[in-house]
């Protein structure tokens, strides 16, 4: 162990002591979640603290129904899907984008929306509809795509946004009440974009504590440590931990570029239902890139797949091992619900690493 | 994981992390140049990480990566990597 991981150890085993009672950390950002497994930062937590996962994988939290519209859409034909590799096995209704390629639809897996942009001009006049899931890291890549479409004028090149804004579900969870969290570890990169102080109303309101860290162990130890600190003295800040890298402000050119691209609408999440205005649709300006209204994509309410109990893992209320289905019908290589398909999901986590989790 | 821009075309930009090469646009941070060490999501630079940032994260990713070799008996101890992504001599700095 290196000296910073040694010092932030005993800071907070000291202040845990201190604090006595149980205290529920919520980390709301997928990355972290992997990265706590993979150092196991758990095993070096105090036996009254402890980690939970949030709605931070944003494969996760999309809706059972946008699943089953992509996938819809594929089938029929229309138009060559581009999406993020992780989006391709997650099961829909009736099927995954796996599955639809299987039966003739055709599906590209991209590593950035510039390249279906690259991948529309390629197959013009052929329709290349970008499934555009993610937080404020990604939406502005695919702001910034969807004006360059514009400004080249490219007539094949659609999204479907599925695009959510953090902060909005992170308030939505307090306000439900149904899962304790005690404080955020607020993730890295959307910090990068939205800065720390967006987080101030959380503080404020709702008296929790928020720090922001990156991914590195000694900086998740250091965030964890200062949130049961605050605690422990009574207060709730906003700090971030993540030197040199996340901002108060962020990054304005990338917030201009959403503002500009994108206005905020209402938005279903798994697991945390319809929260207002914390989606992101497409400006009138750029309407003629959104695939819903070009291939009249219904996004009629759907429940999740029976049994799926990702919509409680995401919201803090369920640990993946204890739904029921975790790692004998739900694996990996058989996946029931997004938690299990994504590498960022926590149930996928839990499985590959669930015997390291205490060494 | 911060890389570095290697090459810069506008805002077209070969970014080097780890030794992967990858295209990366630089669109959201106009400020970057070439050198910089940048945070890329999604084929996008989001950030522009401090020198001495980028490099402490790599010497404990490669330091990590090492103990984790070690624990699987691949390397030795005495193996343990002592360069960043540059393979600069920066652990015992």
């Amino acid at each position: 162990m290196n000296e910073s991981l040694h010092s932030w150890k005993k800071r907070l085993d000291s202040a845990a002591a201190k604090f006595g009672r149980e205290v529920k950390i919520m980390e709301v950002c997928g990355t972290h979640t992997v990265s706590a497994f993979r150092c196991g930062l758990r095993s070096l937590l105090p036996d009254n603290v402890e980690l939970i996962s949030g709605p931070g994988c944003p494969v996760c939290v999309t809706a059972q129904e946008y699943i089953d519209g992509v996938v819809d859409l594929c089938r029929s034909g229309k138009a060559t899907i581009a999406t993020y590799g992780d989006m391709v096995r997650v099961p829909g209704t009736g099927g995954s984008l796996e599955t639809a390629r299987a039966d003739g639809g055709e599906v590209r897996v991209v590593y950035s929306v510039l390249d279906a942009l690259k991948l529309s001009a390629k197959r013009a006049p052929r329709p290349v509809v970008f499934v555009a899931v993610g937080f404020e890291t990604t939406a502005p890549a695919t702001a910034a795509a969807v004006k360059e479409a514009n400004k080249n004028g490219i007539d094949n090149f659609y999204i479907l946004s599925a695009h959510k804004l953090v902060m909005p579900a992170m308030m939505a969870l307090l306000e439900d009440g149904k899962a304790q969290i005690d404080g955020f570890l607020c993730p890295g990169h959307v910090s990068v974009i939205i800065g720390s102080d967006a987080y101030s109303p959380i503080a404020e309101r709702f008296g929790r504590p928020c720090v922001v860290a990156g991914f590195e162990a000694g900086q998740m130890l250091a965030g964890i440590t200062r949130i049961v600190e605050q605690l422990l003295d009574g207060g709730s800040g906003v700090e971030s931990v993540y030197a040199g890298v996340v901002s108060k402000d962020g990054n304005r050119v990338a917030q201009q570029l959403l503002e500009e691209v994108f206005e905020p609408a209402d938005e279903r999440w798994r697991g945390l239902g319809r929260i207002p205005e914390s989606g992101l649709a497409l400006r009138s300006d750029f309407e003629r890139f959104d695939g819903f209204r070009e291939f009249d994509v219904k996004m009629e309410e759907t429940d999740d797949l029976p049994g799926c109990s990702c919509g409680l893992v995401i919201t803090g209320r369920l640990s993946p091992v204890q739904c029921p289905l975790f790692g004998n019908t739900c694996t990996p290589v058989n996946p029931m619900g997004p938690c299990m398909v994504s590498s960022e999901g926590s149930c996928s986590a839990w499985f590959k690493y669930r015997d390291r989790r205490s060494g | 994981m911060p890389g570095k821009i290697e090459t810069l075309d506008g805002q077209d930009a070969k970014v080097n992390i780890g030794g992967n090469m990858l295209d990366v646009s630089t669109a959201l941070v106009p400020e970057a140049g070439l050198g910089d060490w940048v945070l890329v999501h999604a084929g996008f630079a989001i950030t522009v990480v401090p020198d001495k940032e980028a490099h402490e994260t790599w010497v404990l990713v490669r330091q990590m990566d090492a103990f984790r070799n070690e624990e699987m008996g691949d390397i030795k101890p005495d193996e343990l990597p002592k360069s960043d992504v540059n393979g600069k001599e920066t652990l015992n700095e």
